[in-house]
């Protein structure tokens, strides 16, 4: 009879003893999980920062170079003008060779207009910073949902000093499927636009 | 009546997605053109001063370009002007949206001078016929 007993004292205090330990260790997990939200809670904002400050630099790049873009556009414009004006003296002067002059001329005039084109397609390409710009848009208002999610579990932790602060994102960008400009336009049509 | 000289505002809320739109514009020969940084600025603008056309961005602060596009479509005086969403909303649901609120054409960023002209010769072309 007392064997039994002590057999069931035995069996409880071992039980006991693995549930302490388990106690134990989730206790451990949960001090380490309040360091991840505190440090998250510190890093998330700098993060934020750091993206908006992204898409400073690059508005101010982009600025850069389309000031640089304008500069030789406006340049061009005017070697435009001097090679119509060249031409026109050109043909005026009579001047011998005048054939293989005009040739040159217009070669350098298909230069120009290529390289005019070029630059158009360089400007119209600029529109990367607008578009990283949203997108980077999308990202910090993820984080700062993420942000507010760790504030109010360190809310519910009891963290100290941490700025508790309306992180309420604008929410990261709908689940929607990109489309293309050739389906825009068949849409557009198909809708009679 | 539309033409080279029409006037034509240029709504976005990144300055330099304006600037090269404005940019394009003057390539392409349309040089009477002012700025908006987002809807509700451009609707002052549009009642206060007489526009030809409009090309809008979509995701902007305050009002967006499908509440500008509306805002427009409501106004007594301003409901024919020619509205082109140029804007990075590239899904079917954002089409079908902006062509139920009147839009008269719509362009994915990023884009080229070329398809830029296309849409707006498409426009004035529907427009004048």
């Amino acid at each position: 009879m007392s064997g039994n007993l002590n057999e069931v004292l035995n069996k409880l205090r071992e039980e006991l003893s693995s549930l302490a330990s388990f106690i134990d260790k989730t206790r451990q997990g949960i001090d380490n999980l309040e360091t991840t939200v505190k440090i998250g809670s510190e890093r998330f904002p700098e993060a934020s920062n750091q993206l908006s400050a992204v898409t400073g630099e690059l508005e101010n790049a982009a600025n850069k170079i389309m000031t640089i873009l304008e500069g030789l556009m406006s340049e061009q414009e005017r070697a435009d003008a001097v090679l119509k004006r060249l031409s026109e003296w050109a043909a005026r002067s009579g001047a011998a060779g005048l054939e293989e002059g005009q040739t040159l001329i217009n070669d350098l005039q298909a230069v120009n207009i290529k390289t005019r084109s070029e630059m158009m397609d360089i400007f119209a390409s600029m529109s990367f910073q607008d578009l990283t710009g949203q997108k980077l848009k999308k990202v910090i208002g993820s984080l700062a949902v993420v942000e507010k999610k760790l504030l109010e579990m360190a809310l519910s932790f009891g963290l100290e000093g941490i700025d508790i602060k309306d992180a309420a994102g604008t929410g990261a960008g709908k689940n929607e499927m990109p489309i293309n400009q050739d389906i825009v336009d068949r849409l557009l049509k198909e809708l009679g636009a | 009546m539309l033409d080279q000289n029409m006037k034509i505002l240029v709504v976005d809320d990144f300055s330099t997605m304006r600037r090269i739109i404005r940019n394009i514009l003057r390539e392409i020969g349309y040089n009477n053109v002012d700025e908006a940084d987002d809807g509700s600025t451009a609707l002052e603008k549009l009642k206060s001063s007489k526009f030809d056309f409009v090309v809008t961005d979509w995701n902007m602060p305050n009002m967006p370009g499908i509440e500008l596009l509306k805002a427009i479509r409501q106004d007594e005086v301003l409901k024919n002007t020619p509205v082109l969403m140029v804007t990075a909303e590239a899904a079917k649901e954002n089409v079908v949206t902006a062509v139920a609120a009147g839009v008269n054409n719509y362009i994915v960023k990023p884009f080229t001078a070329a398809a830029l002209k296309d849409r707006i010769d498409i426009i004035l072309q529907k427009v004048n016929a």
